[in-house]
């Protein structure tokens, strides 16, 4: 199923000339000098981005252009695949959670003007902080029958506790933003949709015990497809996303309207 | 219990089963390339710092014992030699051909280089111990 999913969508040669040229001019950019790109490096940077796009917003609901103005608040959960940790010929001890839940809000208006956020304060969890501000901005309309919205996202996360090493306090800052385009086909009280984005992702990766600092950017593109339906006053909603080349994820979230 | 609440209990029930369904479909996949070999200098002849060893030493040593320091090197890595140069540098700051003999040890006990660099295959080992500076 997995390799399924991948080819489907990446036997595009024109998308795989674009990653492939991102993903070296990111690699040089973030060797700062290197000759060529190291695998070590390559191996971190690529850990650094996957860890990154796991914490973007992505839209996570169907284009759909309400009725009437919507007060939404939703709950997303973001499985995290299996990740293998291998850095050079260390397996660096990081412990990625098997799920991001995440509370959203978004406010609709019957134009199709959408304005939303996520917000996690800074509470410790077994022995982990991670706050993270998001906001988004996004305009709804029908074109051809089709709902479209064009989107702008924001998100700022901080993740600090031990990362690379136990009992440390190593912090991994991520700021990512972007934009998205999707369009969505309505199937009475359903709706399947795919889409588009791009997005510029700069992290930084702290590491208390020698001091090092990991940075890493990258212009990233990811597609998507969903499927959502409504029932009464809630959606439910299933997302697939690709990003790059190396990350496959999903979020699933159940949201309620006022 | 009113209608309505028990209508919404429904649908979220409903919406939750599809869901679970649909995730269990869903594409998750990370490709970190933690299980690749790692890239091999391959060393046709005598090594020389012109002949693989620069590339090599450069590529596997060179990232983080560099002068100033790379932001990936460790803090305290040492400012007094830079394997990127093969002699010494005009600022004073030695090049590998200097601490040829420490080069060798650290490789030859395994000390260097550190787990979580790229690490050095058994050719590329071979290699250094037979440079001879040149």
């Amino acid at each position: 199923m997995v390799k399924t999913c991948g080819a489907l969508f990446y036997r595009l040669d024109w998308l795989r000339l674009a990653i492939g040229l991102a993903a070296v001019l990111a690699a040089l950019q973030w060797a700062s000098g290197a000759a060529r790109a190291v695998t070590f490096i390559e191996q971190a940077e690529r850990l650094q981005h996957i860890n990154a796009f796991l914490l973007d917003l992505r839209p996570g609901q169907p284009p759909r252009v309400p009725d009437e103005t919507v007060l939404d608040f939703a709950l997303e959960i973001l499985p995290a695949p299996d990740i293998d940790n291998r850095v050079g010929a260390k397996d660096e001890p990081i412990a990625s959670p098997a799920a991001i839940p995440r509370l959203r809000l978004r406010y609709i208006t019957a134009s199709g003007f959408m304005v939303g956020g996520t917000w996690n304060p800074d509470v410790e969890f077994e022995g982990y902080r991670a706050p993270w501000t998001g906001w988004e901005v996004g305009y709804r309309f029908v074109l051809a029958g089709l709902h479209t919205e064009l989107r702008l996202f924001a998100i700022s996360v901080q993740v600090v506790g031990p990362i690379a090493d136990k009992g440390a306090e190593d912090e991994f800052d991520v700021y990512n933003r972007g934009g998205d385009l999707r369009l969505g086909v309505p199937l009475g009280t359903a709706m399947i949709y795919a889409g588009g984005g791009e997005g510029r992702s700069e992290s930084t990766l702290r590491i208390e015990s020698d001091g090092a600092r990991l940075d890493a950017e990258t212009t990233y593109t990811y597609i998507l497809a969903g499927v959502g339906g409504e029932w009464g006053p809630m959606t439910f909603t299933y997302e697939q996303y690709w990003s790059e080349d190396y990350l496959q994820h999903y979020s699933i979230s159940a949201s309620v309207r006022f | 219990m009113s209608k309505t609440m028990v209508e919404r209990g429904g649908y979220l029930v409903a919406g939750l089963i599809i869901l679970g369904a649909l995730a269990l479909a869903g594409c998750l996949e990370a490709d970190t390339r933690g299980g690749e070999e790692p890239d091999e200098v391959v060393i046709q002849g005598t090594p020389t710092w012109d002949n693989g060893i620069g590339e090599l030493l450069q590529l596997k040593c060179g990232v983080c014992h560099s002068v100033p320091p790379n932001k990936i090197s460790p803090e305290g890595i040492p400012q007094t030699f830079d394997l990127n140069v093969q002699t010494t540098r005009s600022d004073g700051v030695l090049g590998a051909q200097d601490i040829l003999t420490s080069i060798q040890f650290v490789v030859a006990e395994g000390i260097m280089p550190k787990e979580q660099a790229t690490p050095l295959t058994d050719g590329e080992k071979s290699a250094i111990q037979a440079w001879d500076g040149s």
